[in-house]
């Protein structure tokens, strides 16, 4: 492919649709992140590669490869994998790729400059460290890592190093989630008054296996050895926007967790119910099931004045401005035609409107996810953080506030987690708090 | 009351609306103007529209109206320049109409008005309600302030039942508008404001004749073009409850363009 298409087209519209002006800072202030990969330091690198190694090449690693091949400033150069059809797979996709089963051995080849992490949560933490230890660049997939410790010792490492740590939080990444938080903090939706998330799948979460042996290694999602199950799988991602939202983190959490329905040896919970509470009595709503998909996927943040729908990008107002008829006609003058306005009438009666009027967060199509696969979708803001990444691996420059914003999801995913097992009301511990965080 | 606004630089078009704005919606759309200049006019619009709100809006129950409603016998309130200026209008309507129109439902002797600001009630009852006027004076303000703006081309919606059409269309020599109940109807504006009165289906009885107390129940909706949207205002409620010989008086008196009356859209 030229170098005219691809990612790096894409990423450099996307910030400017956003609009972003060289020098202005009306964007980085509700998404800061994004000022290590403005247009002006795409231009810098010129042609310049990333080097970069994949650890993990199952589905979600060879769905970065895909990523990765579109992206003009990146070139994979090594793969590694403890189970020998997933690195077939991936050398397929890349096959002048060198490949490795052991990743330290990866990590000392000094060709490499990042490194993309996508193996089972247990071992983000320690895979993340070593690869900072070698000083390579890395981008990890989420959650940060299966316990608080682990996170806490990764942030810190974090502070201390000079290289760039990238979580795949690919909505902080997505255009229509940044155009409606900066909708939502100029306050479009009035006073953030709660959130409410929910991801509903019908599957059971498994994956074939070749043999016995292989059951915990490709099936880890459900185990708790390796996984935190739906809340770090699925709710990381959904948390994290509810604390960019807001910009605040919750005080108590507490929640209930059963295996209702997939009784298959699994570890972890098949239906999730986690209420987090604000010092000043907001709630986040968070729910997930997987033996049924009628609501799909949705994250809500509720104002006194509308409802922001980040996942499907429309917003309703709580008293709809748009009566009827004067959508037709801002419409019709769009497209240029002349008709007649239906909107006389003895009077309008809002309390008749018997449903709430979407309104798109953009103009135009933009990218809609169900939640359904799990593997990854298009269009999800995936593609940009990764391009983002491979930007950083040439710059050196770390993406303001990702793994902070990381580090919070996590913390809430582990710490919902902790209540169910419980079934407690708990307190966000003391030792686990970090300067990013207000309550 | 909340607001929204947008803007298409293609065709020069600013569309902006406020809801709960005395219990409906305002929408606000201008062509030919810069993003500018016309969002500073929706922002004196809109914040003089939120003034008369808390004046005239008797379902709240701190505005001017609720608190003079709430007075007792022989209190006397100092009301607002706003106040002042459309109970004068108001009453002088109810002098030319022969009491048909009054923002008192019959009591408008029990009022004491001295025009100098202060009002008071002889009895407990006297109470104030200016839903058959007060979209009409926002709308006369509106086109007052649009002129003096030098805006040529607009279209204002005041709750679908008080429309000012100023200039024309984008694409078209007026603004053309189809009552909600008949769309096969068109009523082709320009430079005029529309105001349509009448009961809808399971709504009916709201407005009531203040000489006699009785509701009108008919399925008819009355509907007036008048340059002034004021008069329009007026006369569509007017008509709603006057005789055809004071209706043909009113026509006369009026500064009336157009008047239909409609049952189930059938214009006679």
């Amino acid at each position: 492919m030229t170098e005219e298409k691809g990612i790096d087209v894409g990423l450099r519209q996307f910030i400017k649709n956003l609009g972003y002006v060289a020098g202005g800072a009306t964007l980085l202030a509700s998404a800061p992140w994004l000022t290590s990969c403005t247009p002006e330091k795409l231009e810098e690198i010129g042609k310049q590669k990333a080097r970069i190694g994949l650890i993990g090449s199952g589905s979600r690693g060879q769905y970065h490869i895909h990523n990765l091949l579109q992206i003009p400033h990146a070139e994979l150069v090594a793969i590694c994998d403890i189970y020998q059809p997933n690195l077939d797979a991936a050398l397929a996709l890349c096959p002048g790729a060198k490949t490795f089963s052991d990743y330290h051995k990866l990590l000392e080849d000094k060709d490499i400059d990042g490194v993309i992490i996508a193996t089972p949560l247990s071992f983000h933490a320690s895979m993340t460290l070593d690869a900072l230890a070698a000083g390579k660049h890395v981008f990890c997939e989420k959650a940060m890592a299966l316990t608080l410790d682990d996170c806490k010792r990764v942030y810190q490492e974090y502070q201390n190093t000079d290289r760039a740590l990238f979580y795949c939080m690919q909505r902080m990444y997505d255009e229509k989630y940044i155009k409606a938080m900066k909708m939502i903090q100029d306050g479009l939706i009035g006073d953030v008054v709660g959130m409410r998330c929910h991801w509903f799948r019908n599957a059971d979460w498994r994956r074939e296996v070749p043999s016995p042996e292989y059951e915990r290694m490709i099936n880890w999602r459900l185990y708790k050895e390796y996984s935190g199950g739906l809340m770090t799988e699925l709710g990381s991602h959904q948390l994290e926007v509810c604390n960019w939202a807001i910009h605040k983190m919750p005080t108590y959490i507490t929640g209930l967790g059963d295996i209702v329905f997939w009784k298959d040896s699994r570890e972890v919970y098949d239906s999730v119910s986690v209420t987090y509470g604000y010092a000043d009595g907001r709630k986040i709503t968070y729910e997930s099931l997987i033996s049924n998909k009628f609501n799909g996927m949705e994250e809500q943040i509720l104002g006194s004045m509308g409802t922001m729908d980040l996942s499907r990008g429309v917003y309703y107002l709580e008293d709809d401005n748009m009566v009827p008829g004067m959508r037709k006609l801002m419409d019709e003058i769009k497209t240029g035609v002349f008709a007649s306005i239906p909107t006389a009438g003895p009077s309008w009666r809002p309390e008749l409107r018997s449903a709430y009027v979407p309104h798109p967060v953009m103009e135009g199509g933009f990218g809609v996810t169900s939640g359904e696969s799990m593997i990854g979708a298009v269009k999800d803001g995936s593609d940009v953080i990764l391009s983002a990444f491979c930007q950083s691996c040439i710059t050196g420059e770390k993406a303001k506030d990702v793994v902070e914003e990381a580090y919070c999801s996590t913390a809430l995913c582990l710490l919902g987690n902790e209540a169910m097992d419980r079934k407690m009301v708990l307190t966000f511990p003391d030792e686990y708090k970090i300067p990013y965080m207000k309550f | 009351m909340s607001e929204k606004e947008e803007y298409w630089p293609e065709h020069r078009v600013f569309h902006a609306a406020a809801s709960n704005v005395m219990g409906t919606v305002l929408d606000f759309v201008v062509c030919g103007e810069s993003e500018e200049k016309v969002s500073e006019l929706w922002k004196t619009l809109y914040s003089r529209a939120r003034v008369l709100d808390s004046c005239l809006n008797r379902f709240k129950p701190d505005s001017e109206v609720s608190r003079f409603n709430s007075l007792p016998e022989g209190a006397v309130m100092e009301c607002s320049r706003d106040l002042s200026e459309i109970l004068a209008v108001s009453l002088d309507y109810n002098r030319r109409t022969g009491g048909l129109f009054d923002v008192t439902k019959g009591k408008a002797a029990q009022l004491s008005f001295d025009r100098g600001h202060l009002i008071s009630k002889f009895s407990p009852g006297v109470s104030l309600d200016f839903g058959g006027i007060a979209k009409g004076y926002l709308l006369a303000l509106v086109k007052e302030m649009l002129g003096q703006g030098g805006v040529a081309d607009a279209f204002v919606n005041f709750g679908c039942s008080s429309i000012l059409a100023m200039g024309h269309h984008p694409f078209g020599d007026c603004w053309k508008v189809s009552p909600e109940f008949d769309r096969t109807v068109e009523f082709n504006l320009r430079d005029t404001s529309l105001s349509l009165s009448g009961n809808q289906d399971g709504y009916c009885g709201s407005i009531v004749n203040p000489l006699t107390g009785e509701r009108m129940m008919d399925a008819l909706v009355r509907v007036v073009e008048s340059e002034d949207p004021l008069e329009a205002e007026v006369l569509s409620t007017v008509l709603c409850i006057s005789d055809s010989q004071s209706s043909e008086r009113f026509l006369k008196e009026f500064r009336i363009t157009n008047y239909y009356t409609y049952d189930r859209g059938k214009r006679n």
